[in-house]
C-alpha cells in the first residue's frame, strides 16, 4: 500500500472556494503542502488568512457555500477527494482527528465526556461497549485527567475549560489516529493551562507516534512546538522551512513584519513594528503579490507577477514566495532584543496620584443561586475583589495581569464605579467617589473612561460612528449643535487614524482593528483623564495590536492620559506598562515597576505566568513550571494563602495564614510566606527561571 | 416623548448599509413574508376603508332575500335578517384591528417598558416585576381577559383591557429575555461609562437591538389577539349587537347552520385568512430580522 518513506499527507494546490452574495471567496488558493510521519507541522497566519480552512479541507468538512475546487489531497496514498462520504467517515476520526478551538462548545453538554468518548470508539472500533468504556478511562488518565473511572460519567459543564480540551484530545486519540489537525487547540486557554495542554500534546506525540498538523495565530506556539511551519497569507502559503530557520532567517517581508509585531518581554520598549494596512479581501485580491500593498519593498514588477515559492537558503528545505528574495537584506530588518546593559526608564518620576483605592472588595451572587436560597438559605458570594488597595499616578499606565477569573476586569468596572464596591473607598483626584450621588457621578463619568475588549460587542450595531463618538459630548454638553458635533467627532476619528468618511457607517462595516479605534475615539471624546482599557488588544491580529499599543502610546503622550492596562498577555503588558500588578483570585500578589516584577525574587504566581508564556524562538531551551491543576473556584476560595492548592513552593502555614504584603525594596511588594518581614527571601525560596534567557534571540547572523 | 425618539431611529435605521436595510432586502426575496404582507395590508385596507366603501349599509334588512347562497346581488349570500353577509364582513374587520391594535399597541408599550427596566436593572426590581408575572401568568389569557369581563362587564373596549392587561406579561417577559442579553454587550456598559442616564441606555442603546424580537412577538400575537376578540364576541362578551363584529356573525350562523351555512363560514374565513396573514408577516419579519428562535414566540392561550 504506501512505503514509508512517502509523507503522511500530501496536499497538492488546493484551492477551495466560498460562494457568497459578493463573489467568490478564494479561501485557499493554490496551497500546497506535506507533513511526515511524526512530525508537528505549523500552519501560522493572522485571521483570513485561509489556515482552518486548509484544515477543514483535508479532513472533507467543507460546507456550503464552501467547495474543494481543485488540487490534490493524498494521504498514505490515497486521495481523499476521490473517495466517497462513507469512506471518507472511516478515515475521519479513525485516522485523521481534529481538534478545534473552543472546547466549550465542541462537546454535546447532553452527554456525558464517556459517552461521547465511548461512542466514538464503538463507531470505528469493532468492540464491546464495556471495552470501550475501559479504553475511554485509560485515555482520560493518559491526558491528565483527575480520578478518571469517576470522571467518565460526568457532564462536559462539570469539567473546567482545561479539561474540556483534554477531554477533546482524549476523544481525538481514542481511535488511535495517525494524523491530528489541531486547530487553535490553546487560544480560548489561559497561558498557565496553554502550557499544560502543549506538555500533553508533545507527551502524547512522542508516545503514539503521531503527526500533528498545529493550525495557529501565535508565532511562540510555533516556536514551542513545531518542526516545520508555513507562513498563511490571504489564501496562499507564502513562506515554508524549517522552524528554526524560519525564525532565525526568515525570508518573506510579511514573516519579518509579523514576528517584529508581536511584543516581547525584553524588547525595546519602543514602539512596536506594525505591518501597515490590513489583509486584502479574498473576493478581489490584488494581481500579483498579494501581500504588495502592504509591503515596504513592493516595486511594479510585485504587481505584475505573482510570486512562486522558491528556495530560500541552504538546504532547500526552506522556501518563499518573495521576487525580492534576493534583493531584500532580511537579518537587518529584524528588531532586535535589548540587550541587557540598557536598562529602561525607571517608572519613579510620575505625578500626583491620580487614583487611590483602598481595601476594596467585590462580591457577587452565583449564577445558580435561585432567589429562594438568596433570600431565606445560606448565601454564597463569587468573591471578585477581595481587599485590593492600590494607586495610580498621573501620566502613567499600570498593568493588571492574572488568569480569567482573577477579578481583573471587574476591578477595572469598579474602580470607575461601574459595579458599586462593597467595600473600600476609591479616591479620584481628592474625592470619594464611593460617596458620589448620582449627579456628581455623571460629571465624573467625562474624566474617566473606559475601553473595551470585545471590539464586536462594545459598538452599539445600530448607530453610526458619527452617532457612537458623538453621544458622549451631547451628553455632556460639550457641543452646542449637530455641526459641532460632527466637527469634533472628525477631530477625534483623526486622532485614531481614521477619516471623515467613515461617519455614517455603521459598526459591522468595519474589521476588528477598526472598531476597537471607533470604541477608543469614543472613549476620548470627553477628554478623560484616566482611562481603564479592559484587554483591548486580546480580540486583535498581532499586527492590528501592534497598531492599536502603538496608538495608544501617542494618544497617552498627546493627551496626558493615566492608562490601567488589564490583560492576560504578559508580554503586551510589559510593553506598555510603568508599573504592574499581578492579580490572583481577588487579590493583588505582586506589584512593582515592571523591571521589579518580570526579575527575581518573584511571588511564585508570577514566576509561574512568567514561565508559561511560549518561548519564542525555537533555540531557547528553558524549564517550564506548572502550577498543580486550574483557578480554583471564588465561591469558597481557599483559606490562608489562595495560591497554595496550586503553589509548587507551598508550605504547611501557607494553607492556614493569609501572608502579609511584603516590601521587598522600594515599592516592590509581594503577599508571600516565601519572603520574610524585611522583604528578604527565606531560605525556602528558590526561583528557577531567568526571563532574560527566555527571551534572548539567538544572534540572526549566527548559522545553527 | 420616548417613543417620539423611536420615531427618529425608525428614519435613521433606515440607512443605506443599517441593519434594517439588510433586514428589507432579505425580507423581499421571503416569499411567504410577502404573502403575509399582501394579506395584511388587505385586512388593514377593509378595517379601515371598509365603512366607506362597501355599497349597502351592514345593518340593512331585506325581507325578500333572506338566508339566501352567494349570488351577484350578494356574493358572500344573505343572513337572516336578509342583511349582506360580504358587507358585513368587510365592516367586522374594523372590530377586530380596533380590538388588535389598542390591546397590543398597550401590551407592547407596558410590557417593554417593564421588560427594559426589569433587564436594565436587574436585581430586586427583576425579581419584583417577574414575581408579578409569574402570577398574572398563572391563569391563561383569555381566562384572565374572562375575569376583567366579568368584573366589568362586557364590551369592546373591555375586551381591548382584557386582552392589554392579559398579553402584557407576554410581552413584557420576552422583551426582559433578550434585553438581559443585550445588557451584557459592553455598549450598555461603555453608555453607562460616558454618563448618559439610565432611562436614555434603555431606550436610546438597548431598545433598537431589541426592535427585532419585539415586533416579531407583537405581530404573532396580534394574530392571537384577532383569535380571542372573535371568540369573546362569539360568546357574547365583547362588542353587542348592532356592532358587526366576525364572532357575532358566526354565533349568529350558527342558529341557522343547516340552512345556510355560508353565513358562518365567510366570517370564519376572514378570521382564518387575516391570522394567517400575520402569522406568515411573523415568519417574515423573524426570519428577516434574524430575531432569535427560542421558541417564545407564540402561545396565546397558555
Amino acid at each position: 500500500m504506501s512505503s514509508s518513506d512517502e509523507p503522511l499527507l500530501e496536499v497538492e494546490n488546493l484551492r477551495t472556494e466560498f460562494r457568497t452574495d459578493r463573489g467568490t471567496v478564494k479561501a485557499a488558493d493554490g496551497v500546497s503542502f506535506s507533513i511526515e510521519r511524526g512530525e508537528t507541522y505549523g500552519v501560522v497566519g493572522e485571521s483570513g488568512a485561509g489556515k482552518t480552512v486548509t484544515g477543514l479541507s483535508v479532513i472533507g468538512l467543507i460546507d456550503n457555500p464552501g467547495q474543494i475546487v481543485g488540487g490534490e489531497i493524498r494521504y498514505k496514498g490515497r486521495d481523499l477527494r476521490t473517495l466517497s462520504q462513507e469512506e471518507l467517515r472511516s478515515i475521519r476520526g479513525d485516522e485523521i482527528a481534529m481538534i478545534f478551538q473552543d472546547p466549550m462548545t465542541a462537546l454535546n453538554p447532553a452527554y456525558t465526556v464517556g459517552t461521547q468518548i465511548i461512542d466514538t470508539i464503538l463507531t470505528h472500533n469493532d468492540c464491546s461497549k464495556s471495552e470501550a468504556r475501559e479504553r475511554t478511562i485509560k485515555l482520560l488518565e493518559d491526558v491528565g485527567i483527575p480520578d478518571p473511572e469517576e470522571r467518565v460519567d460526568s457532564y462536559p459543564h462539570q469539567f473546567s475549560g482545561g479539561m474540556r480540551q483534554r477531554a477533546l484530545i482524549a476523544m481525538a486519540l481514542s481511535c488511535d489516529p495517525d494524523l491530528i489537525i489541531a486547530d487553535e487547540p490553546t487560544t480560548a486557554l489561559d497561558v498557565t493551562i496553554q502550557a499544560q495542554i502543549l506538555d500533553l500534546l508533545d507527551d502524547l506525540q512522542e508516545k503514539h507516534g503521531l503527526s500533528i498538523q498545529l493550525i495557529t495565530h501565535d508565532m511562540g506556539l510555533v516556536a514551542e512546538m513545531c518542526d516545520r511551519v508555513s507562513v498563511m497569507y490571504a489564501g496562499k502559503k507564502i513562506e515554508e522551512g524549517p522552524v528554526g530557520e524560519i525564525f532565525s532567517s526568515p525570508k518573506h517581508p510579511y514573516t519579518v513584519g509579523l514576528m517584529n509585531a508581536v511584543p516581547r518581554l525584553n524588547d525595546p520598549r519602543e514602539r512596536l513594528e506594525a505591518i501597515p494596512g490590513n489583509m486584502p479581501d479574498l473576493i478581489d485580491n490584488p494581481s500579483g503579490c498579494s501581500f504588495r500593498p502592504r509591503c515596504e519593498y513592493a516595486t511594479e514588477e510585485c504587481k505584475q507577477i505573482e510570486p512562486p515559492l522558491e528556495p530560500a537558503g541552504a538546504g532547500g528545505a526552506h522556501t518563499s514566495a518573495c521576487l525580492k528574495l534576493d534583493e531584500i537584506d532580511f537579518d537587518t530588518s529584524i528588531v532586535p532584543d535589548r540587550t541587557t546593559d540598557e536598562t529602561p526608564v525607571e517608572g519613579t518620576n510620575f505625578g500626583e496620584p491620580i487614583i487611590e483605592a483602598d481595601g476594596l472588595q467585590k462580591y457577587f451572587d452565583p449564577e445558580n443561586q435561585s432567589w429562594f436560597e438568596k433570600y431565606l438559605g445560606d448565601r454564597d458570594y463569587v468573591h471578585a475583589v477581595e481587599d485590593v488597595s492600590l494607586t495610580v499616578h498621573r501620566g502613567e499606565t499600570l498593568g493588571i495581569v492574572g488568569e480569567s477569573g482573577c477579578g481583573k476586569s471587574t476591578l477595572g468596572r469598579v474602580l470607575l464605579r461601574l459595579y458599586e464596591p462593597d467595600e473600600g473607598t476609591i479616591v479620584y483626584s481628592g474625592d470619594d467617589i464611593t460617596e458620589m450621588g448620582r449627579s456628581e457621578l455623571r460629571n465624573l463619568r467625562s474624566e474617566v473612561q473606559m475601553v473595551f475588549q470585545d471590539p464586536f460587542s462594545s459598538l452599539n450595531p445600530q448607530k453610526t460612528v458619527l452617532d457612537i463618538i458623538g453621544r458622549p459630548l451631547e451628553v455632556h454638553d460639550q457641543v452646542a449643535n449637530s455641526e459641532e458635533k460632527r466637527e469634533r467627532v472628525v477631530e477625534l476619528l483623526e486622532d485614531v487614524g481614521m477619516s471623515e468618511r467613515h461617519l455614517n457607517r455603521y459598526p459591522h462595516e468595519f474589521s476588528g482593528g477598526q472598531k476597537q479605534r471607533i470604541g477608543i475615539a469614543r472613549a476620548l471624546a470627553v477628554e478623560p483623564d484616566f482611562i481603564v482599557a479592559d484587554e483591548p488588544v486580546s480580540a486583535l491580529d498581532v499586527s492590528v495590536q501592534a497598531k492599536i499599543i502603538n496608538m495608544l502610546d501617542d494618544l497617552q503622550e498627546k493627551y496626558d492620559l493615566t492608562y490601567l492596562f488589564i490583560a492576560h498577555d504578559l508580554n503586551v503588558v510589559q510593553h506598555i506598562s510603568d508599573h504592574i500588578g499581578v492579580m490572583y483570585l481577588g487579590e493583588i500578589v505582586e506589584f512593582g515597576t515592571v523591571q521589579q516584577v518580570f526579575e527575581p525574587p518573584y511571588h511564585p504566581y508570577t514566576e509561574i505566568l512568567l514561565s508559561s508564556i511560549p518561548k519564542h524562538h525555537p533555540d531557547v531551551d528553558e524549564e517550564r513550571i506548572d502550577p498543580d491543576g486550574e483557578l480554583p473556584s471564588a465561591i469558597h476560595p481557599p483559606s490562608g494563602c489562595r495560591f497554595h492548592t496550586r503553589c509548587p513552593q507551598a508550605m504547611p502555614e501557607c494553607e492556614t495564614k493569609n501572608p502579609e504584603q511584603r516590601t521587598i525594596d522600594g515599592n516592590h511588594e509581594i503577599s508571600c510566606h516565601l519572603f520574610d518581614s524585611d522583604g528578604n527571601p527565606t531560605d525556602e525560596y528558590e526561583t528557577t527561571i531567568d526571563v532574560s534567557a527566555k527571551s534572548q534571540m539567538v544572534d540572526p547572523g549566527e548559522p545553527q | 416623548m420616548v417613543y417620539g425618539k423611536i420615531v427618529s431611529f425608525a428614519r435613521n435605521g433606515f440607512h443605506d448599509g443599517s441593519q434594517f436595510h439588510l433586514a428589507y432586502k432579505r425580507f423581499r426575496s421571503h416569499r411567504l413574508g410577502v404573502i403575509g404582507l399582501v394579506i395584511v395590508i388587505g385586512y388593514l385596507f377593509f378595517a379601515i376603508a371598509g365603512p366607506i366603501i362597501v355599497p349597502r349599509d351592514p345593518t340593512a334588512m331585506d325581507s325578500a332575500s333572506r338566508l339566501a347562497g352567494p349570488s351577484m346581488a350578494h356574493p358572500f349570500g344573505t343572513d337572516h335578517y336578509g342583511r349582506d353577509v360580504f358587507t358585513r364582513t368587510v365592516v367586522g374587520a374594523r372590530a377586530s384591528l380596533q380590538v388588535a391594535v389598542l390591546s397590543v399597541g398597550f401590551a407592547t408599550i407596558a410590557g417593554v417598558t417593564f421588560g427594559l427596566v426589569s433587564g436594565f436593572f436587574r436585581g430586586y426590581v427583576d425579581e419584583a416585576i417577574m414575581r408579578a408575572v409569574d402570577v398574572m401568568l398563572a391563569f391563561p389569557s383569555i381566562l384572565l381577559a374572562l375575569v376583567v369581563i366579568a368584573i366589568l362587564g362586557p364590551g369592546l373596549n373591555r375586551t381591548i383591557l382584557a386582552l392589554g392587561i392579559a398579553y402584557t406579561p407576554l410581552m413584557l417577559r420576552i422583551t426582559r429575555g433578550s434585553a438581559l442579553s443585550v445588557r451584557e454587550e459592553e455598549y450598555v456598559t461603555a453608555a453607562v461609562a460616558y454618563g448618559e442616564r439610565s432611562w436614555n441606555v434603555m431606550f436610546k442603546e438597548m431598545f433598537p437591538n431589541l426592535f427585532p424580537t419585539v415586533i416579531v412577538q407583537a405581530t404573532i400575537t396580534f394574530a392571537f389577539a384577532i383569535l380571542v376578540e372573535a371568540a369573546l364576541s362569539y360568546l357574547g362578551l365583547s362588542a353587542q349587537p348592532p356592532t358587526v363584529t366576525w364572532g357575532i356573525m358566526i354565533s349568529e350562523g350558527q342558529e341557522v347552520l343547516t340552512v345556510n351555512p355560508w353565513m358562518s363560514i365567510f366570517p370564519g374565513l376572514a378570521i382564518i385568512v387575516t391570522v394567517l396573514g400575520l402569522t406568515f408577516l411573523g415568519i417574515g419579519l423573524r426570519d428577516s430580522l434574524d430575531a432569535q428562535e427560542d421558541g417564545t414566540i407564540g402561545g396565546g392561550f397558555q
